[in-house]
C-alpha cells in the first residue's frame, strides 16, 4: 500500500512539472502543444546520461532540462511570429518531430525504447525540486515579469508601444517551459526506469495542456491543482472498471462547464488571500 | 509662433504609406517643435492614425525618414522607439483590461527599470523587491497626476470611458516619454472631462513633454494647439497657428465643408 502511494505521489509530481512548464508559456500567451516533445528530450538525455556516460542523476537531470530549454529557443524563434491555433499546430507538429526522431534514432534504442535505467526519482528530490519552483511561480507572478508576461498575452500591440521587448520575453518564457518541461522528464525517465518514444507524443502533449485548463490557467496554482486531480481521479474510479475513462471525461466534461475557467481562477486566489489576510488581522 | 527658434523634436521627411493601391499617406513633411501642443486634424480616413502608426513603429513606411533627435528611427522596433522616449495613446483604447489599474501603469515601467531579475533572484519570497516599491511608487504617483488613484484597485476594464482615456495617458507617462502622441484623447468625453483632460494636457505640457494630438472637437483644438497640421486624403494642406488654419480657404472646403459629405460616403 506504501509502495501504491509512494507512486501515486510520484506521478502526481511528474505531472504537476509538466503541467507549470504549459503554464509558464501560456502566461505569456503562448499556446504550446510541444510540452511532451520537450518532456522527450529531457528524458533522453538524462537517461544517456546516466546509463551510458554514467554520470549522477542531478548533473544528469540538470542536463536534460538545459537541452531542452536549448530547443525551446530554437523552436521559440518561429513561435514568436505566429499565434493562437497556428502556434497551436506549429507546436504540435515540433513535438511529433521529436517522437518519430526517437522512434529511429538507433543510439537510444529506436523503437525498441531504452531501458535499465536506474531509479532514482523519490518523493524526496521530487518535492524539493516543486518546492522551489512554486518559490519560483510565487516571484515571478508577483513581480514586473508577471505583469509583463500578463500585458504580453492581453495585448501584444499595446505591450511593445509601451517598451516591453517581445522576443526577449516571448523567447524567455518559452525556454523556461522547455526547461521545466526536460527536467519533468528526466523526473519521469527515472521513475518508471524505462521510456520508448510513444510516451511523448500527442495524447501525453494534450493530457499536459488538459491538467493546466482544467485546474485554471489564470494562476499557476490551477495547474497544480489540476496535475493532482487529474493524476488521483482514474485511481478514485478504479472500482468502476471498464467505465472508468468514460467517467473521466464526463468529469471532465461536467467541470468545464460548471467552471469553464478552470477549478482555481484570479478570483478564487484573491478571495482565499482576502480571507486569510482578515482572519490574521482579527487574531492579531 | 517663433518657428525654426526652437529645437525640432520630431521631423518627417517625404514619408508616404500604401496600403494596396490607396495612398494612406502621400509625401508628407512636418515638423514638431519641442514644449508644443501639436495637433493633427483632418477628416476620417486622413491617414492621421497612420502617421502615428509609422512614428511608434507598428508599421513601416514606404519611403521617407523619420528622425527623432536626429536619429533615423525607421529600422527601429517599437519598443526600441519607446525607450528612446516615443509613447502613445490609442485610438480605440488598448488597455491590459484583465489587470488593474495600477498594474497598467506599473508594466509600462518595464523599459526604464534596470538589474530588475537579479534583484528579484536575490530577495526572500514574500518580501517586496526595492525596485518593485520605487515601480509602484512611481505608478502611483502618475495616478494621481491624472486623478485615478482611488481607481487604483480597480480592474481597468470596469472604468468608465473617459478613465480609461486618462488610464492610457498614465500609462504612456510611465515610460516617460518626451514626446507623447495621443489619439483622440476627448473621444467619448462629456463637456467636464474635457475641460479636465485640457488641463491635464497642458500640466503634461508644463512637464517638459512635447505633445502630438489627434482630435475631432474643433474648439478644443483651437484652444488647446499652438500648432495644427492639416490632412486630407493622405496630404498636407495646411500647417499654422490655430487662427489661420480657421480661416484658411482650403482648410474650410476640405474640412470643415467637406466633411458631410465624406460622412454620406463613409470614409
Amino acid at each position: 500500500m506504501i509502495l501504491y502511494i509512494q507512486s501515486i505521489l510520484t506521478l502526481i509530481g511528474i505531472n504537476i512539472l509538466l503541467a507549470l512548464s504549459f503554464y509558464l508559456p501560456f502566461s505569456a500567451g503562448m499556446l504550446s502543444l510541444a510540452q511532451a516533445g520537450f518532456m522527450g528530450i529531457g528524458a533522453y538525455t538524462s537517461s544517456v546520461l546516466t546509463t551510458k556516460v554514467g554520470l549522477p542523476f542531478l548533473p544528469a537531470l540538470i542536463a536534460g532540462g538545459i537541452t531542452s530549454g536549448i530547443m525551446g529557443i530554437i523552436v521559440g524563434f518561429p513561435a514568436l511570429r505566429i499565434k493562437g491555433i497556428y502556434l497551436l499546430l506549429m507546436t504540435l507538429g515540433f513535438g511529433e518531430t521529436v517522437r518519430i526522431f526517437f522512434l529511429n534514432f538507433e543510439y537510444t534504442g529506436g523503437a525498441y525504447g531504452l531501458g535499465g535505467i536506474k531509479q532514482e526519482t523519490n518523493i524526496c528530490n521530487l518535492y524539493i525540486f516543486i518546492f522551489l519552483l512554486v518559490i519560483f511561480f510565487l516571484k515571478i507572478t508577483r513581480s514586473q515579469i508577471g505583469r509583463t508576461f500578463e500585458a504580453i498575452r492581453e495585448d501584444e500591440g499595446a505591450a511593445e508601444g509601451m517598451g516591453i521587448n517581445l522576443t526577449r520575453n516571448k523567447i524567455f518564457a518559452f525556454a523556461m517551459g522547455a526547461s521545466i518541461a526536460g527536467i519533468g522528464g528526466g523526473f519521469y525517465a527515472h521513475y518508471a526506469q524505462f521510456i520508448d518514444s510513444g510516451s511523448f507524443g500527442i495524447p501525453q502533449a494534450l493530457e499536459i495542456m488538459i491538467f493546466s485548463i482544467f485546474g485554471g490557467i489564470e494562476t499557476f496554482w490551477g495547474s497544480i491543482f489540476g496535475a493532482s486531480i487529474l493524476t488521483i481521479l482514474p485511481e478514485w474510479l478504479r472500482p468502476l472498471k471498464e467505465w472508468r475513462l468514460f467517467f473521466y471525461g464526463f468529469i471532465l466534461l461536467l467541470m468545464m462547464i460548471l467552471r469553464p475557467r478552470g477549478i482555481i481562477d484570479k478570483h478564487l486566489v484573491g478571495s482565499l488571500a482576502y480571507k486569510w489576510k482578515s482572519n490574521k488581522q482579527v487574531r492579531n | 509662433m517663433k518657428a525654426g527658434v526652437k529645437l525640432k523634436i520630431l521631423v518627417i521627411k517625404d514619408i508616404t504609406k500604401y496600403f494596396g493601391g490607396i495612398g494612406a499617406l502621400i509625401q508628407v513633411n512636418m515638423g514638431v517643435e519641442e514644449g508644443m501642443i501639436h495637433g493633427l486634424i483632418g477628416p476620417n480616413g486622413a491617414g492621421k492614425t497612420t502617421l502615428f502608426n509609422l512614428i511608434t513603429g507598428t508599421l513601416t513606411p514606404d519611403k521617407g525618414s523619420i528622425l527623432f533627435r536626429g536619429n533615423d528611427l525607421v529600422h527601429l522596433r517599437p519598443d526600441q522607439r519607446t525607450f528612446l522616449g516615443i509613447c502613445r495613446t490609442y485610438q480605440n483604447i488598448k488597455l491590459f483590461k484583465s489587470m488593474t489599474v495600477l498594474e497598467n501603469v506599473m508594466v509600462a515601467r518595464h523599459c526604464r527599470v534596470k538589474s530588475y531579475l537579479i534583484q528579484l533572484a536575490l530577495n526572500p519570497p514574500f518580501k517586496e523587491v526595492r525596485l518593485e516599491k520605487e515601480i509602484r511608487e512611481k505608478a502611483e504617483e502618475l495616478l494621481q497626476f491624472v486623478g485615478l488613484f482611488e481607481r487604483r484597485e480597480f480592474v481597468s476594464s470596469n472604468l468608465p470611458y473617459g478613465e480609461q482615456r486618462r488610464l492610457e495617458i498614465a500609462r504612456a507617462l510611465a515610460t516617460e516619454p518626451s514626446l507623447l502622441l495621443l489619439d483622440e484623447p476627448s473621444s467619448g468625453m462629456n463637456l467636464k472631462e474635457k475641460e479636465k483632460l485640457m488641463d491635464l494636457l497642458r500640466a503634461i505640457r508644463k512637464a517638459n513633454v512635447t505633445l502630438v494630438v489627434i482630435e475631432h472637437d474643433m474648439s478644443m483644438m483651437m484652444e488647446l494647439a499652438d500648432i495644427i497640421t492639416v490632412l486630407r486624403f493622405g496630404e498636407k494642406i495646411a500647417e499654422g497657428s490655430p487662427e489661420t488654419i480657421q480661416s484658411d480657404s482650403l482648410v474650410i472646403e476640405a474640412y470643415l465643408g467637406g466633411a458631410e459629405r465624406e460622412n454620406v460616403e463613409g470614409v
